[in-house]
């Protein structure tokens, strides 16, 4: 057991491994935090920065952040012990109309490997909703995912609830999905738009952090 | 003067026809909101379905509408013959919600019957009345459409199973797509069948553009392949918009004709991996210029993209995707008339 059994664990998206390696790993007395950020975060680094090399596809990502959630599940308890936050908080969700969950869950499960909480709201989820999620989480991002042209309204959409229910000032807007582009994300107003959820995940951080 | 499918056919060969083609992926996201009408209405009246089809004809009498004239709800009708939920709308096609993730529950699973299976009789049907009314006015409907392997797949178990499914159950994968190609081949022989003159097949699968290498030649590249040899012959044309330049080789080898790939993938590159036995249609950004450009910018893009791909033959001028949802007719035009210009000396 050890910290680099876990990397690798997670890099090759073995489940089993992972949550095996984290067990006695703990138990051998490493910290949870040093699990987390040198096995847990530096693997899911590599899975993104191979995906963005095309070395990785959308496959092999997800069996990694399986991985890597299956061994946040043990750490948690023991990340909460010992006093360790989130770097942040993102509510996701695929807007209303789009059934199609596969960008979200990428996102969402990059940016927990890179150390964010993340609240999944679901697929098909109205602007109201969205804002309800807003109120009650107040996270740093509100993160509108999109597979399809036809649903792509439905970020403006968002945007503009937000806006409306005050809240824009107080929370970053993502965006993304295979139709969405940088200057759609511009033209409604989103603060974040990146091209694949490797990239997301990065440029949250860098966001969260000159914030 | 060569009508816009002859020189579609043509460019679909590998020749240099006496000019570009414009070919045009076209239907339900965009043509309700062109002609402003519900959504519903244009699945459900074939008359006003008609009247938007032919009026296509009209406007852009030099365009290559790709496939025309398609009897559709949707990407509805493929899933609908395996039993899944369907929600519609007034402003957009409709959604489908993926049945049961569990793959062991696919293992037991039939190939569909087109002639009785969810939406399909009704579009078969469809498509034979109109192909009657369209032949007293001289045209036909040539072509015909289906989803591909992955993409139908992904509507039965949804899209983050399928892509997990495909590292940790290769077998049960394999057997799904297995049943999903012999329904793929089945709906679009039960389509030709009922047409008069048909001429050619599309099949649109974005989420093969998802895999590795690996993963397509394995479990892919076989029932894609399967599929475009089914129908040898007709000109076949492939859709996948998602930008895989890791694939490109491999696809070449798919037995497509014609293959419309995203923007975000340079025309240079698909025509030097690719241009040796596939024609390009492509690549001018929908959603940026079709829809938020200028006629300029269409026409800048468009001839640069003629530029990389039309030397030697083989280029149809298209969108890197279908037309997208608020697409300008004038763009459309800047289209058309970049086509006619090239090659250009300016």
């Amino acid at each position: 057991m050890s910290i680099e059994a876990i990397y690798a664990a997670v890099l090759d998206g073995d489940e089993a491994a992972t949550k095996a390696e984290v067990q006695a790993t703990l138990e051998a007395g490493v910290s949870a935090a040093d699990i987390l950020y040198q096995g847990s975060i530096a693997a899911m680094t590599e899975v993104g920065r191979l995906f963005e090399e095309g070395e990785k596809f959308v496959p092999e990502m997800l069996i990694s952040a399986r991985a890597m959630k299956a061994g946040l599940a043990i750490l948690r308890p023991h990340l909460v012990d010992a006093g360790i936050e989130p770097v942040g908080k993102v509510v996701l969700g695929t807007v209303k109309g789009d059934l199609h969950d596969i960008g979200k869950n990428l996102v969402g499960m990059m940016l927990e490997g890179v150390g964010f909480e993340v609240i999944d709201l679901g697929v098909d989820v109205t602007p109201e909703g969205f804002v309800e999620a807003v109120e009650a989480h107040r996270p740093d991002f509100v993160g509108l995912s999109a597979l399809l042209t036809t649903t792509m309204p439905g970020m403006r959409a968002t945007v503009e609830a937000l806006q409306e229910a005050g809240l824009r000032d107080r929370v970053m807007v993502m965006v993304g999905g295979a139709p969405v582009t940088q200057s759609f994300a511009e033209d409604i107003g989103a603060d974040l738009y990146a091209p694949d959820a490797s990239a997301a995940a990065g440029r949250a951080k860098t966001l969260l952090a000159a914030d | 003067m060569d009508t816009p499918w002859e020189l579609f056919k043509q460019a679909a060969r590998l020749e240099e026809p006496e000019r570009i083609p414009v070919g045009l992926i076209v239907d339900s996201p965009w043509l309700p909101g062109y002609a402003g009408i519900d959504t519903r209405d244009y699945f459900l009246f074939p008359e006003k379905w008609l009247d938007i089809n032919l009026g296509l004809l009209e406007r852009f009498p030099d365009v290559a509408w790709i496939p025309g004239f398609w009897v559709e709800y949707g990407m509805a009708a493929e899933p609908s013959a395996f039993g899944t939920k369907m929600r519609f709308y007034t402003d957009r096609p409709p959604s489908i919600e993926p049945l049961v993730p569990d793959l062991a529950f696919w293992a037991q699973a039939k190939p569909i019957n087109p002639q009785e299976d969810g939406l399909m009789p009704l579009v078969l049907r469809l498509y034979e009345t109109m192909d009657e009314r369209l032949q007293a006015q001289g045209l036909a409907i040539r072509m015909v459409c289906a989803r591909g392997p992955m993409t139908a797949a992904s509507w039965l178990v949804g899209m983050t199973p399928l892509m997990m499914a495909l590292a940790t159950e290769p077998e049960r994968t394999s057997k799904l797509l297995d049943t999903v190609t012999t329904s793929i081949i089945r709906w679009l022989r039960a389509q030709l069948d009922v047409l008069r003159e048909p001429e050619g097949i599309m099949l649109l699968d974005d989420l093969v553009g998802m895999v590795s290498p690996q993963h397509y030649e394995e479990m892919i590249h076989p029932h894609l392949r399967r599929i475009f040899d089914a129908f040898d012959g007709l000109i076949r044309v492939y859709h996948n918009d998602t930008p895989c330049p890791h694939l490109l080789e491999s696809l070449a080898e798919a037995n497509f004709e014609v293959f419309n790939f995203s923007h975000k993938v340079d025309a240079a590159e698909v025509k030097a991996k690719m241009g040796h036995r596939v024609a390009l249609m492509g690549n001018v950004p929908p959603l940026d210029l079709g829809v938020r450009g200028t006629p300029a910018e269409v026409a800048q893009w468009a001839k640069e993209c003629l530029d990389k791909g039309a030397p030697g033959g083989g280029m149809i001028l298209s969108f890197g995707g279908g037309v997208s949802p608020g697409t300008l007719p004038e763009n459309i035009d800047a289209l058309v008339a970049a086509a006619r210009r090239w090659p250009s000396k300016g």
